[in-house]
């Protein structure tokens, strides 16, 4: 592939660039192990397994999970939320979702919803373009909630602006009534703290490929103390393999089939890399860059920002009169990677009003510097003129 | 296998409960190997965890305060 300069502002989408380090675990785990995990005997299938292990022991730390057998590997945060919606509910079960929820959690709900097996509801998180408070997401929850509500899946951060949601408060609530959490942290992972146990959450999704800088390929979920499941994949896992049951424990009892052994190599270092520069840094060096912005953007005639108080590392924009598809392509022609349209995103578009013609996303990562945030302003202005 | 001379083997049924066993061991100091190993319980897959016989105590311990899961121990040939 031809290398040339941009400035990439979709880490929302994938992080980029990703670390050395990053690349280098995968290159080396292809080049010099490439044993097959929980498989074979022999050296590099051993080591293929400690890789592994190593990589839930990571996770599980870095998120607050009890152990490392609370993790379990998936292809990515879709297919973990779809684990853990299809793996829990049962006929009759009612869930909500927060109205900004991706297509992620939108659309398994509602195929079970439109079957008829489930009923669910929303509770609002952003109302008419504003986001509303934590105290009144909570009231909203509690006004929903029913006898039937088993479970509460939620996204952590929007993956459209920088809304966040009350995840510890979520959590309590559900944990006094007995309710299964599931979190989306696609856009919250790395991006700022979470915790399995401190925030009683119990379930977790995550993606390597975006806030913790890893290969596309692999998501997890960490699990509270005692979450058990159905599977929704069955096969072999090198567990009990004499049994046409799925294995009863976890991690491996949700892993069927060959895990992404490469992807899960550079998960691993960038997990170490986000450890290494700091959460801390990484949520004030994107909130920076919104801001900064913000003003920017603020400043230039017929531009509109979203939920504009909400600082965090997405900003969402439109510029009067003009499509968002149409300013995404102007913006990439001028070398500048941002996101047009809907970000499969239907209920927060509709949340946000945006829904007729979408709006334009651009995503900060920690590799990005004051001078894209500039690059990005200067040419919203000329596109505007 | 001469080096095996005085070892014990803990049948596990998982990789992943090997590699917690010999976590666990480790933080402990306590040398050990995983190998994939002929399963005695007519499950399938296992694998052995080969330490020196003199820790079996210790490990037996620390496996059941910590809920690591043991089919069976072996001596090894």
């Amino acid at each position: 592939m031809e290398k040339r300069e941009m400035i990439y502002l979709d880490n929302a989408a994938t992080s980029f660039p990703k670390p050395y380090a990053v690349s280098d675990a995968v290159k080396k785990y292809m080049l010099y192990c490439g044993g097959n995990a929980g498989r074979g005997g022999y050296e590099s299938a051993i080591q293929a397994g400690r890789l592994v292990y190593e990589c839930r022991e990571k996770l599980s730390e870095f998120f607050g999970a009890k152990s490392a057998e609370a993790v379990f590997f998936t292809m990515n945060t879709t297919q973990s939320i779809n684990a853990c919606i299809r793996g829990s509910l049962k006929k009759g079960d009612r869930v909500l979702i927060s109205n900004i929820e991706h297509n992620a959690v939108y659309r398994p709900i509602y195929k079970l919803s439109s079957k008829g097996q489930i009923d669910y509801d929303t509770f609002s998180v952003i109302e008419n373009g504003v986001a509303v408070s934590q105290e009144e997401i909570i009231a909203d929850i509690e006004k929903k909630v029913t006898k039937n509500t088993t479970m509460i899946v939620c996204t952590a951060a929007s993956n459209i602006c920088s809304v966040r949601t009350p995840i510890r408060e979520i959590g309590e609530l559900c944990r006094s009534r007995g309710i299964r959490f599931v979190v989306d942290a696609a856009q919250a992972a790395g991006h700022f703290p979470l915790s399995v146990e401190d925030m009683k959450i119990d379930a977790l999704c995550v993606p390597a490929h975006k806030g913790l800088l890893g290969p596309q390929g692999c998501g997890a979920v960490l699990l509270g103390e005692g979450v058990k499941m159905q599977t929704v994949c069955e096969g072999g896992n090198g567990v009990d393999s004499l049994s046409g049951e799925m294995s009863e424990d976890p991690p491996e009892r949700y892993e069927a089939g060959t895990l992404p052994l490469p992807a899960i190599a550079g998960f691993g270092e960038g997990i170490e890399v986000v450890k290494e520069i700091g959460l801390e840094r990484i949520e004030a060096h994107e909130a920076a860059l919104f801001k900064r912005a913000r003003e920017e953007l603020l400043n230039i005639g017929g531009v509109k920002i979203f939920c504009p108080e909400s600082e965090g590392s997405v900003i969402l924009f439109e510029i009067e009169g003009k499509g968002s598809e149409e300013v995404a392509a102007e913006l990439a022609k001028a070398g500048i990677c941002v996101r047009g349209g809907y970000h499969c995103a239907a209920l927060a578009h509709k949340a946000m009003g945006t829904e007729e013609s979408g709006a334009v996303r651009a995503s900060f990562g920690i590799f990005n510097k004051e001078s894209d945030v500039d690059a990005l302003c200067d040419a919203v202005r000329k596109i505007s003129k | 296998m001469k080096e095996l001379y005085g070892m014990c083997v803990a049948e596990i049924g998982s990789m992943t409960q090997a590699m917690r066993a010999q976590r666990l061991l480790s933080e402990l100091a306590i040398p050990s190997t995983v190998q994939k190993t002929q399963s005695s319980s007519g499950r399938g897959c296992a694998y052995g965890l080969y330490i020196s016989c003199a820790q079996k105590e210790n490990a037996e311990m620390i496996f059941g305060r910590e809920g690591v899961k043991i089919r069976v121990w072996k001596n090894a040939k």
